[in-house]
């Protein structure tokens, strides 16, 4: 039996990784002889955390100017698109709820509100791409790692609250 | 005194390993067996891998691609060896921690 190369590990390492066509080989070389999946897996996520760091450790003054720059742009992004944008969304929204044209369905108008913020991460995301256009795979890497770590209190919060929300609860006892 | 620096923990066993490996041999997988043989734990081929971008990058191995195989997925094999600079560095090394290895008591008596 001829085992099919794990193409999504495989393009993981090719295009976040440091693109190591003879570490891509031994890889392959070794989970052909029976390695299991997970360890490829591993591997190739081990790679990328390696790879990433050698990095950033070799372009240490990039890698700031990628951070300050991200941080920047988040933080105009947030005051020129995602408040202005919020305040129009729910403008028309409380317009359109107070008005006769309400439907059953209107409510759906709010869920698209949730994706607002990420416009100025992705806006922040792309820029810090384009100004470290070499390492941007690595820069982009560093500044989503950032934010996510800077955001980890407020998601832990947020599932603490869902957890603990007595609306849930009855789910998950069950 | 001049400023050098040495050979890291992790550096230092990807040298020997490299050094106790037949020429045509010395690639990524062996390497990893070598370690994890001697080691007695599990190690990240991507970290062998960076090991040896920084080895090469000092001057102290160097690497040349072998031929695809299809065992392989149709990608070359990354062959490695140790160059003069960097066998002087391994010796140097050893002959620093021997150094550093006398007079310890601790160490002495097998017990911990």
């Amino acid at each position: 039996m001829t085992l099919s190369e794990p193409k999504a590990a495989t393009w993981v390492l090719k295009y976040f990784g440091c693109g190591n066509e003879a570490l891509i080989g031994d890889l392959l070389e070794e989970y052909w002889k029976g390695h299991s999946l997970t360890w490829y897996w591993r591997q190739v996520l081990m790679a990328v955390l390696v790879g990433c760091g050698s990095e950033i450790r070799a372009n240490k003054l990039l890698a700031v100017r990628a951070l300050v720059t991200g941080c920047a742009a988040s933080i105009l992004g947030y005051y020129l698109i995602t408040l202005p944008l919020y305040k129009l969304y729910w403008g028309a929204t409380a317009a359109l709820r107070s008005s006769r044209y309400e439907m059953w369905w209107s409510h759906y108008y709010t869920y698209p509100v949730v994706f607002v913020p990420c416009i100025g991460g992705f806006l922040s995301g792309w820029l810090v791409a384009r100004l470290h256009r070499t390492n941007r795979v690595v820069m982009v890497g560093a500044f989503v790692a950032l934010t996510m770590f800077a955001d980890f209190r407020e998601f832990l919060r947020l599932a603490a609250d869902s957890l603990t929300n007595s609306r849930f609860l009855p789910y998950l006892l069950d | 005194m001049a400023r050098r620096s040495f050979l890291g923990n992790f550096e230092l066993m990807v040298m020997l390993a490299l050094l106790r490996l037949r020429e045509e041999a010395a690639y990524g997988v062996p390497i990893l067996r070598e370690i994890e043989e001697t080691g007695g734990r599990e190690v990240a081929l991507g970290s062998i891998y960076a090991a040896l971008e920084r080895l090469e990058q000092k001057g102290l191995v160097s690497s040349e691609l072998g031929q695809p195989t299809a065992e392989r997925g149709g990608r070359a094999k990354r062959y490695f060896c140790v160059t003069a600079q960097g066998l002087r560095e391994v010796r140097e090394t050893q002959r620093m921690l021997k150094k550093l290895w006398k007079n310890v008591p601790q160490l002495q008596g097998g017990a911990a």
